[in-house]
């Protein structure tokens, strides 16, 4: 007799066949019939079946392994009616379960804009911008040497202005409450309209090249012009513009004000982004990661101080920053030329529209920046982008003149009363 | 740093061709007078449009082609159409017995 030890094992306890590694192949399958499908009963099904074979336990990886089995034997308690032994359905009560809870609807993302405009010379010029669909529900647009208004609620289109064949429209925005508009233009002069009356109430001068930036907060208005210059215009004083910035080396194609916060961001053709704060003159940030011009700028209204912006043909990336620290927090290449962003009002998501070489919409999980969908539709860049007020809908306008509207978010959900609980 | 007054609307050397849009699901139809925001129509575009299309020319190269010019200008076409592959079939002889020589 040698001394060898031979265990004794119990084959049949402790050698087990892991069913649970078939789980994950019976569950892609499932995912690959849902795709296929894209029906909520096939994956409900397959969620049933995985469950009634392999029950509720988290997937093992390997098919064989060596050891006890750990699942737990039903131990013997009371008898009690709603016993499984009793149950009359074919079905275990952690199914029922899954059946029983109330299922997410799949997101939907239109292939078609639910509305197409016609836009003949409507500019295919990065730098401009010539759409903003304000808070009283018109939409502003800058065609050629005219401003056009159309109405979301009737359809109805009116001609405002035309400002004649040698001065072009090259920024457009609503002030306020959507009563005034202000339109920059070709000769530097900036126009404030007044839309119940349809006349122009004032204009603004400053600028001795073309303004295609215009920003907006409080009762100032401010404008980017490609003479490099900033300006911020007190919409109450009677005179000219108040206060004069110059720090970009080059033509100023993207402003936006952070009213919250009081910040205001500007993106340049120069490749760097400044952060201003209301009460200073120098710039409290200058982000210089993009290697091309920035003209796509966002805030978000879910967090202060993240601001999202967007580099153009070369450099082609999403970054977010957060402008109360000053650190970059992150950065994705999205494929191709950024020409406009918005930020989502309902979610935390940031769409955006691109041009060289995509020419598609395309919408962003924040912070995560996972690509949620592209839309492809325009056959040539996509310059333009305003969101509805209510925030459910874009605008989009390209070079290929035309304006579409895509619903992409939905409503709001309520927020209940404190008061009742 | 070459950085020049206009250069995000010059193309990219790599991609001076506008995208390919021949997938798209539909056409935009435009009227012959364009009036600022008018509201235009959409044409989709059937995906099994262009398979007709590829089964119609794959058509045109079989050895049936003579047979469908022959069938569209109304004349009988000769024989070496239908059966130019084969070898010529041997005449029958009424008897049986003969022909299972």
């Amino acid at each position: 007799m040698g001394d060898r030890f031979i265990p004794i094992r119990n084959v049949s306890n402790e050698f087990n066949f892991s069913f649970q590694s078939f789980k994950e192949c019976v569950l892609s399958h499932g995912s690959n019939l849902r795709r296929k499908t894209s029906g909520t009963i096939q994956r409900q099904f397959m969620e049933l079946l995985s469950m009634e074979l392999f029950g509720s336990q988290a997937s093992r990886s390997r098919a064989f392994y060596y050891g006890e089995d750990k699942r737990k034997i039903e131990k013997k308690m009371l008898d009690t009616p709603d016993r499984k032994s009793y149950s009359l359905s074919p079905i275990s009560p952690q199914s029922q379960d899954m059946l029983r809870q109330p299922q997410k609807p799949k997101r939907a993302f239109p292939k078609t804009p639910y509305k197409i405009l016609d836009a003949p010379y409507l500019k295919n010029d990065f730098y401009l911008n010539l759409l903003d669909w304000g808070q009283s529900n018109v939409l502003a647009v800058g065609l050629a040497s005219s401003i056009y208004l159309w109405s979301a609620a009737s359809g109805k289109v009116v001609q405002l202005h035309d400002f004649g064949a040698t001065n072009h429209v090259t920024s457009v925005l609503w002030t306020g409450k959507g009563t005034q508009l202000a339109v920059g233009t070709d000769s530097g002069v900036i126009y404030i309209w007044d839309i119940e009356s349809t006349k122009s109430v004032r204009s603004l001068k400053g600028h001795s090249e073309r303004v295609a930036a215009l920003a907006w907060n409080d009762n100032t208005l401010t404008s980017g012009g490609k003479d490099e210059v900033i300006l911020h215009h007190d919409l109450r004083a009677p005179g000219c513009c108040a206060e004069m910035m110059k720090v970009h080396e080059q033509e100023i194609c993207g402003l936006q004000w952070d009213r919250s916060l009081g910040q205001l961001a500007s993106g340049g053709n120069d490749n760097n982004l400044f952060v201003w704060d209301y009460r200073s003159s120098r710039p409290l940030h200058k982000f210089e990661e993009h290697t091309a011009a920035v003209k796509a700028i966002g805030w978000s209204p879910h967090q202060r101080g993240i601001l999202a912006s967007g580099g153009g043909t070369i450099d082609r990336c999403l970054t977010i920053h957060n402008t109360l620290t000053g650190r970059l927090q992150n950065k994705l290449d999205t494929g191709s030329q950024v020409c406009n962003m918005a930020w989502s009002k309902t979610s935390n998501e940031i769409v955006t529209t691109h041009g060289f070489a995509k020419n598609q919409v395309s919408l962003w999980k924040y912070p995560s920046l996972k690509n949620i969908a592209n839309l492809t539709a325009h056959t040539n860049r996509v310059l333009y982008l305003s969101m509805s007020p209510d925030g459910q809908s874009i605008v989009t306008g390209a070079g290929d003149e035309t304006l579409r509207f895509w619903k992409l978010f939905n409503k709001k959900p309520k927020e209940e009363s404190t008061l009742i609980r | 740093m070459v950085n020049t007054d206009n250069k995000e609307n010059e193309p990219p050397n790599m991609e001076k061709a506008h995208m390919d849009s021949s997938n798209a699901l539909y056409r935009v139809q435009r009227p012959l007078q364009r009036r600022p925001l008018q509201e235009l129509s959409i044409e989709l575009v059937k995906p099994s449009q262009t398979i007709t299309v590829k089964k119609s020319k794959k058509s045109t190269n079989s050895s049936s082609y003579f047979a469908q010019l022959h069938a569209a200008s109304g004349q009988n076409p000769p024989p070496s159409v239908h059966s130019s592959h084969k070898q010529p079939s041997k005449a029958r002889s009424p008897n049986p017995l003969l022909s299972m020589r």
